[in-house]
């Protein structure tokens, strides 16, 4: 296989920690991403999935280089992403474009849908206001919407409209990558289908590849051809996206799972019941990341001591993907094998998990 | 009441709309756009200092058309005329035999100029600063911040003084000073400003389209930061015309020769010891100049104050409606004895651009049964969360609810008296949002958030009122509730934030909480905490629980009874095993089709094309008609009522006759027509 498009290697992310109240007060520095690798294919959709605060918007913003690692290295075609000085090649802007989630703060609210369109065709292509209004146009058409919505504002829209025209703005430049930030996060499910399918056909028809961070588990399934798990800046899980939602082997990846929430009464009634299984602790308290152990511990039904020792190192799944997470070499010794092989809420998780809190 | 609505239904002319509609006493004037004039132009303050403001500028402009005598030179008749009226002098002369009407129309030129020139070397000054410093923040901010703040902390007249000592004396010297001190307070509101726009994604958008940083600043930022700005330059121009005055008064502003309204002042002190009247109208321009720039400030301010948060500053009542003559309405399946009893709930809002009404929710009846999980569920813009809002009596401006009848815990609220309602409401329904960190007030511990209606409506002491939150922590799953009681809202998590809502929804042990998608915004793990202890508080509590959400897997994990909301409209309602199983109205079968499962797929994932229409987009007939595959002839005839269906009630025509597909066949609808991508230009 060929070189991949994006080549994320070993980041670490790290945030200075400001001042506190008072003058002399530091805060402590937050390490938003730890030793992240990943890598996208040309024309390929990666997934990242993950509970909020876990690093996925910053890992993206590092990809657009609006942020430096303090680590690790970013490449994106030829170019060397960590090795930008304080100016970002006007180059390098054209191949990369963002989708943001808000859907009401995306759009410049004094500005026309068209001069939003327009405005990154006239930088990257300088074309004059009349071929940029006709290339709008098109844009504007090929996302679904109407030519004559070029004069009017973003709050006319509603929010899936507007995830439209925020695609045709970052379509404009023709990208290789396209960072989608919880581009469906905001929308009605009805709506995020739509989009997904727009999202979709737009790669068939432009080559594109895209990042697509989600919290959903289910839209990033049907959209991604592979899917990383992020958890408390660390990637625990990586692989094929239908191996991850069948057969997962990290248990937050199995948590993740069996919180999607069914439509079907009886289904989820099943469901919810393993969900409150495989819950421990208090999901959403969690405090700073930890650099030696596996972030995941306070929370995991199947801890063991040496979770709390170190951080696992990457394991290669049975399915081909690969897994951090010390069942696979201690314990039980999964060796890559899905995480439902043990029997969840077994007597080994319930001593040892207390709650969290941060 | 559907006599009403069926007239309204036949003809769309104006006139049907304002006859029977029992609802709107204050028809709110305006549009979206045009709400800003709206509002500006309704505020009469605001206006008689606008009014006052162009009558000073007409004297300015106008000053020697106005009047026959001049500046400066009108010696003929000297001190002695103190009198006003006399010989052509409408206000008298002064110490020298000057025209003193003559003067102050001057006068008005020199503080329009004057103000005008402080005001606009603040700008030049503050605005690139501000924004140069707000949007590289790092050490430019730090060294630029303390700057400005040795320099506000000190007068501006003081300050000035101290400049004009190094420039030399004279109007323009002195509101350079002026100007340069408040270019300061310009600097640190622009800022403030940008810090809070460069939050925005449409900023990242723009960086990540290629645009400078310079572009960036003035064409995406600016604008934005414009509002505010505009504010403040007003009332820094009542600030620059007193301060003109001021020095001038000191005699370091204006000369001799120059008529400004400080000066005149000067003048008049010369003459003090005979009469204080030279004193009197240039006393009173500055007086009503400065308190004229400083309301229509305040006008502005509350203008786009309003804009900014959508109008969300009042809130109503439902108001009683007309029992309607027509055939009661088939009731809403559920239990015998409910809790609440909806019926008849109508919520117009004044069309934007027109000052017509549109209605956005139609005829609304909801029954809630004791400990019962009701589930309201549609697309946003369905009416959802406005309908819950007026169960709690907040109907946002400029909306207007009416209602047949609202009764809770068999109590009619309707009509009830509003300090009674207050109190029963306050005690008797708990409300959580979406947002629950915008719900939450940032400047007070949680505690004390908690405690408050504790001891407002159970009368309880402050340690009483303590305890007891750090018990109700405890339930709803806050670890430590002893400390995190002291905390502020923003050192919580989004799920323990929505967790201190839901404990200060229980604080007076509600009988019915109204969740609008309490779940919405948090993680799925968290979600599924969170829907264990509403349903928690059901079982065990009996508490009836109204929970508004657009995702069906929620509804199916904790509703008992569902309601499907569809621009309006209930268009199905019925048990959740029921609808969910065999839908009887064809959105209800797309909203189980369009939900992502964790299931393989192949092609399109399905979807409800189009969307939902703006209010006055809503047809006579079926509102869903144009995104309906099912569509055929009978459904153009008109308004469609509910009606029931085996055990559910539905309002489409052809629903006995469809086949419609529930829940355990959600992976089989694609091939129903759901699938069809969008109303969008061509096909995949
Ligand atoms: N500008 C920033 N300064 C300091 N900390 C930040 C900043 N942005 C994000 N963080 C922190 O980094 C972590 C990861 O955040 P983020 O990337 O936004 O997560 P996600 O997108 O997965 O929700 C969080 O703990 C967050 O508080
Ligand atoms: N403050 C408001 N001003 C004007 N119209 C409003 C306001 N709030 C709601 N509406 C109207 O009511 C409709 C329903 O809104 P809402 O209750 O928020 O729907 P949902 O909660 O189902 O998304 C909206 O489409 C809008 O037209
Ligand atoms: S078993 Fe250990 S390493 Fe694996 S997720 Fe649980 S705590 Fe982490
Ligand atoms: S009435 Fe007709 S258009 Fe409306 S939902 Fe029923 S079948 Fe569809
Ligand atoms: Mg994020
Ligand atoms: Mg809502």
């Amino acid at each position: 296989m060929s070189e991949p498009l994006l080549d994320i290697d070993d980041v670490t992310i790290v945030f200075p920690g400001g001042r506190g109240a008072l003058p002399w007060q530091k805060l402590p520095e937050v390490r938003a991403v730890q030793h992240v690798s990943l890598q996208i294919d040309a024309g390929d959709t990666l997934g990242l999935v993950g509970e909020s605060g876990s690093g996925k918007t910053t890992l993206g913003r590092a990809v657009l280089r609006f942020l430096r690692p303090e680590s690790g290295s970013i490449r994106l075609g030829d170019f060397d992403v960590t090795g930008f000085g304080r100016q970002v090649p006007t180059e390098y802007r054209k191949t990369v474009q963002v989708v943001f989630q808000d859907p009401v703060g995306s759009l410049n609210p004094s500005m026309v849908v068209g001069a939003i369109i327009a405005e990154p065709l006239r930088i990257h292509f300088g074309m004059d206001s009349s071929a940029a209004r006709e290339r709008a146009g098109e844009l504007l058409e090929q996302v679904g919407l109407q030519r004559h919505y070029l004069d009017r504002y973003p709050h006319e829209f509603s929010g899936g409209q507007r995830q439209r025209i925020a695609v045709a703005r970052a379509l404009a430049t023709e990208p290789d990558l396209l960072v989608l930030d919880e581009p469906v996060s905001a929308l009605d499910v009805s709506t995020q289908s739509q989009v997904i399918n727009l999202l979709e056909r737009l790669q068939r028809e432009t080559g594109a590849a895209y990042l697509l961070i989600a919290h959903d588990l289910a839209v990033v399934r049907h959209t991604c051809h592979r899917i990383a798990v992020m958890y408390h800046s660390r990637v625990v899980e990586l692989g094929e996206s239908d191996d991850i939602c069948e057969r997962p082997t990290h248990p937050y990846t199995e948590l993740l799972l069996a919180s999607i929430p069914d439509p079907d009464p009886a289904v989820q009634h099943v469901k919810s019941q393993r969900r409150r299984e495989l819950a421990q602790g208090v999901a959403g308290a969690s405090g700073r990341a930890p650099t030696g152990s596996c972030p995941f511990a306070e929370r995991c039904p199947h801890v063991m001591d040496v979770c709390r020792e170190s951080f696992p190192e990457p394991i290669p799944t049975a399915t081909g993907g690969t897994v951090w997470c010390h069942l696979h070499t201690s314990g039980p010794m999964l060796g890559g094998r899905p995480v439902s092989e043990l029997a969840a809420g077994s007597s080994m998780a319930e001593a040892s998990a207390p709650a969290a809190d941060g | 009441m559907s006599d009403a609505l069926a007239g309204l239904g036949g003809s769309a002319d104006a006139g049907a709309l304002a006859s029977p509609a029992p609802v709107p006493q204050e028809s709110a004037a305006g549009a979206t756009r045009s709400r800003f004039w709206a509002r500006l132009l309704r505020n009469k303050v605001a206006m008689a200092g606008a009014i006052y403001l162009v009558l000073v500028v007409i004297a300015a402009i106008f000053a020697p058309l106005l009047t026959s005598h001049d500046e400066t030179f009108a010696t003929r008749f000297q001190d002695i005329l103190f009198s006003p009226g006399e010989a052509g002098y409408v206000l008298g002369t002064d110490h020298v035999g000057r025209d003193i009407l003559t003067r102050i129309f001057f006068g008005a030129r020199y503080a329009l100029i004057a103000g005008a020139e402080a005001v606009l070397v603040a700008l030049v000054i503050g605005v690139p600063f501000g924004l140069a410093i707000g949007y590289f923040r790092g050490w430019a901010d730090r060294i630029g911040m303390r700057f400005v703040e040795i320099v506000v902390a000190v007068p501006a007249v003081v300050m000035a003084m101290a400049i004009i000592t190094g420039l030399g004396t004279g109007l323009t010297n002195a509101m350079l000073a002026i100007g340069l001190v408040f270019s300061m307070i310009i600097t640190r509101l622009v800022r403030a400003e940008v810090f809070a726009a460069r939050e925005e994604f449409y900023v990242d958008g723009a960086r990540a389209a290629g645009a400078s940083d310079r572009r960036v600043m003035w064409r995406h930022i600016l604008p934005n930061v414009a509002p505010p700005l505009i504010v403040q330059t007003t009332l820094l121009f009542a600030q620059a015309v007193l301060a003109e005055a001021a020095l001038s008064f000191l005699g370091i502003g204006a000369d001799a020769s120059q008529a400004s309204w400080g000066r005149m002042l000067r003048d008049a002190e010369l003459s003090i010891d005979r009469t204080i009247w030279p004193a009197i109208p240039p006393g009173i321009a500055i007086f009503l100049t400065v308190v004229a720039f400083n309301v229509f400030g305040d006008g502005l301010r509350d203008a786009f104050a309003r804009e900014a948060r959508g109008g969300r500053v009042g809130v109503g009542d439902v108001v009683p409606k007309e029992r309607s003559a027509a055939a009661a309405p088939p009731r809403p399946p559920g239990s015998d004895d409910p809790l609440l009893i909806l019926r008849g709930l109508d919520i117009v809002f004044p069309k934007p651009g027109e000052g017509t009404d549109m209605t956005v929710v139609r005829d609304v009846n909801l029954d809630i049964g004791r400990g019962e999980v009701m589930a309201l569920v549609g697309e946003s813009g369905s009416g959802k969360t406005i309908t819950g809002l007026s169960l709690m009596g907040l109907v946002p401006d400029p909306g207007q609810a009416s209602a047949e009848s609202i009764v809770l815990d068999g109590r009619e609220l309707v009509g009830m008296d509003f300090n009674d309602l207050r109190w029963i409401r306050g005690r008797e329904i708990g409300i959580i949002f979406q947002e629950p960190s915008a719900a939450l007030n940032p400047a007070y511990t949680v505690g004390r958030q908690v405690a408050e209606p504790l001891r407002v409506h159970l009368g309880m002491s402050k340690r009483e009122a303590r305890e007891r939150a750090i018990e109700l922590f405890a339930e709803v799953g806050i670890p430590d509730p002893h400390k995190r009681i002291d905390a502020f809202p923003h050192q919580f998590s989004g799920g323990m934030a929505q967790r201190v809502m839901i404990a200060m929804a229980l604080s007076c042990e509600p009988k019915l909480l109204i969740a609008d998608e309490p779940t919405t915004a948090l993680d799925v793990t968290v979600q599924g905490q969170m829907l264990d202890l509403v349903g928690e508080l059901a079982r065990s509590r009996g508490v009836s629980v109204l929970l508004i959400t657009h995702d069906l897997g929620v509804v199916a994990d904790l509703a008992d009874r569902v309601a499907v909301m569809y621009a309006g409209e209930i268009v199905e309602t019925g048990r959740l095993t029921d609808v969910f199983a065999t839908p009887r109205h064809p959105y209800t079968e797309g909203l189980i089709a369009a939900i992502p499962r964790n299931e393989p797929r192949s092609g399109d994932l399905p979807t409800i094309p189009g969307v939902v229409p703006p209010p006055w987009e809503w047809p006579d007939r079926c509102h869903f008609a144009d995104r309906c595959p099912y569509e055929a002839i009978e459904c153009r005839r008109g308004p469609v009522d509910l009606r029931q269906l085996g055990a559910s009630l539905t309002r489409c025509e052809r629903s006995h006759e469809l086949e419609l597909r529930g829940v355990q066949h959600a992976a089989v609808v694609a091939i129903a027509g759901w699938e069809q991508p969008t109303g969008e230009g061509e096909p995949a």
